[in-house]
């Protein structure tokens, strides 16, 4: 019955005073949003990338000349695959293909289609594709960025590539990726290798670079020992050095975000610092400390869950506009990416700590002061 | 007034249980097979980045620079995100 009664009067001060609470609870709520929408982005890319290193080949071995990465010839291939311990050396042509007229940029990969591997993926990835019909021409696939750019610019299933000769190189566009890859394929063109090396006038002899695997790990220093005695111009980019890039997500300018989260929960706790003198009124200090611990909380927790649900659905159901910028950048074409709901209880927890602990103490500790000090005083 | 707050919670339940429901039944596997497969055809694990021309694109693989002025180390917006 007490509690009956505690709980009727908890809600009628929620009730009566149900405009202060309501706009506490707005701005508590984007705080929440917002700091929930940046993680939930970051964990959902960090899911995404830990999914790519797992294709990621354990070297790549690049040609420098003058700081500056150049083709390397194809008997390079040859005589990596001698090497003992290395496995699945595969040759790669791509780069960036600037479209100057807007100062954007298009990344050409070169695929050997007559790879059975290769045939069979592009089968199942670009739907309803007829890989005869595929290769009867020389034609490409492009990613939904792409697709989206060509159309903006009336290039209606073609584009008109220059090479660096000045020669003007139409190709077809057959298909393009599904959008839930554009998170890899948004600025991406495929196309056969040949076609690709005409578009960048490469020497029909050179590759961009090679990439392979050494099963063993044991063996991976002496492969790159051989490697360096082979040829004094190369560069070998071990899985390692990529597995960090994208691992590091946040991760030295991630206090940045947690200073600026800081800096905003303090100046609103120190907003909603606020004085009570139920004491005066013949309450004692437990009643009024327990009343308003029951109130914030309740505050706290709608807060918390209006965030969380808000950041949910801006991040995972409307793919985060705006704010994804901040993770994929927007200075090239844009990129709507459909995040893959991953959601990290134990992180919640910590948001709701970090949020929820400063917000009651900003209440209680005001309130207790008051409720401590004489009546008489408090009322003066 | 109990009233108002009943409903309250029960707005509160149905919209948690949609956001569990929708986090249950995504098609993680079919999203992760389309992304395997589309790496598998390029052999190259990148992120898929809106950066500008003189920016690291693929990272890891290429280097920043500025064809204009090639000892002038361009801003790379994106190691502000991404560690090195």
């Amino acid at each position: 019955m007490a509690n009956s009664t505690f709980l009727r009067f908890l809600l009628l001060l929620l009730y009566q005073y149900r405009s202060k609470h309501a706009g506490i609870a707005v701005i508590s709520s984007l705080i929440v949003a917002l700091l929930s929408a940046v993680l939930f982005i970051s964990q959902s890319i960090q899911a995404e990338t830990a999914l790519q290193l797992k294709a990621q080949p354990d070297f790549v071995v690049q040609r420098i000349r003058a700081g500056k990465r150049i083709d390397v010839p194809v008997e390079w291939l040859e005589e990596i695959q001698e090497i003992n311990g290395v496995s699945s050396v595969t040759p790669r042509v791509y780069g960036e293909y600037y479209f100057s007229p807007r100062e954007e940029h298009f990344l050409l990969f070169g695929v050997d289609f007559f790879d059975e591997q290769s045939s069979k993926a592009i089968e199942k990835i670009v739907q309803e594709t007829d890989l005869r019909k595929f290769l009867s021409k020389e034609q490409m696939i492009v990613g939904d960025g792409v697709k989206k750019f060509l159309q903006e610019h009336y290039y209606k299933g073609f584009y008109n590539f220059k090479n660096p000769d000045g020669e003007i190189i139409k190709v077809p566009v057959y298909s393009s990726f599904d959008k839930e890859t554009n998170i890899i394929s948004n600025d991406m063109i495929i196309m056969p290798m040949e076609l690709l090396r005409s578009i960048f006038a490469m020497d029909e002899e050179t590759l961009t670079d090679i990439a392979f695997n050494v099963p063993n790990e044991a063996e991976w220093d002496n492969v790159l020992t051989k490697l360096h005695l082979l040829h004094y111009d190369i560069r070998v980019i071990t899985k390692e050095e990529i597995t960090k890039s994208y691992h590091n997500l946040f991760n030295y300018k991630g206090g940045l975000f947690l200073a600026l989260y800081l800096i905003t929960i303090m100046t609103f706790i120190l907003i909603i610092y606020q004085r009570y003198a139920m004491v005066a009124v013949g309450w004692s200090i437990k009643d009024v400390l327990k009343l308003k611990f029951f109130e914030t909380s309740i505050i706290v927790l709608l807060s918390f869950i209006n965030g969380v649900i808000i950041a949910y659905c801006y991040v995972y159901l409307f793919d985060a506009p705006l704010l994804s910028n901040l993770f994929l950048g927007s200075e090239n074409l844009s990129n709507e990416v459909a995040f893959m709901p991953v959601v990290d209880f134990g992180l919640l927890g910590s948001i709701f700590l970090f949020f929820g602990i400063p917000f009651i103490a900003a209440v209680l500790i005001p309130v207790w002061k008051i409720a401590v000090t004489e009546p008489k005083e408090a009322m003066k | 007034m109990i009233k108002g707050f009943l409903v309250l919670a029960l707005l509160y339940t149905a919209a948690l249980t949609s956001i569990t429901a929708h986090m249950l039944f995504f098609k993680r596997d079919s999203h992760r097979e389309k992304i395997m497969q589309t790496l598998s055809i390029v052999n190259l694990p990148t992120l898929s980045l809106s950066t500008s021309y003189m920016a690291a694109g693929i990272r890891g693989y290429t280097k920043p620079s500025n064809p204009s002025y090639p000892d002038m180390m361009p801003i790379d917006t994106m190691s502000f995100v991404y560690g090195e």
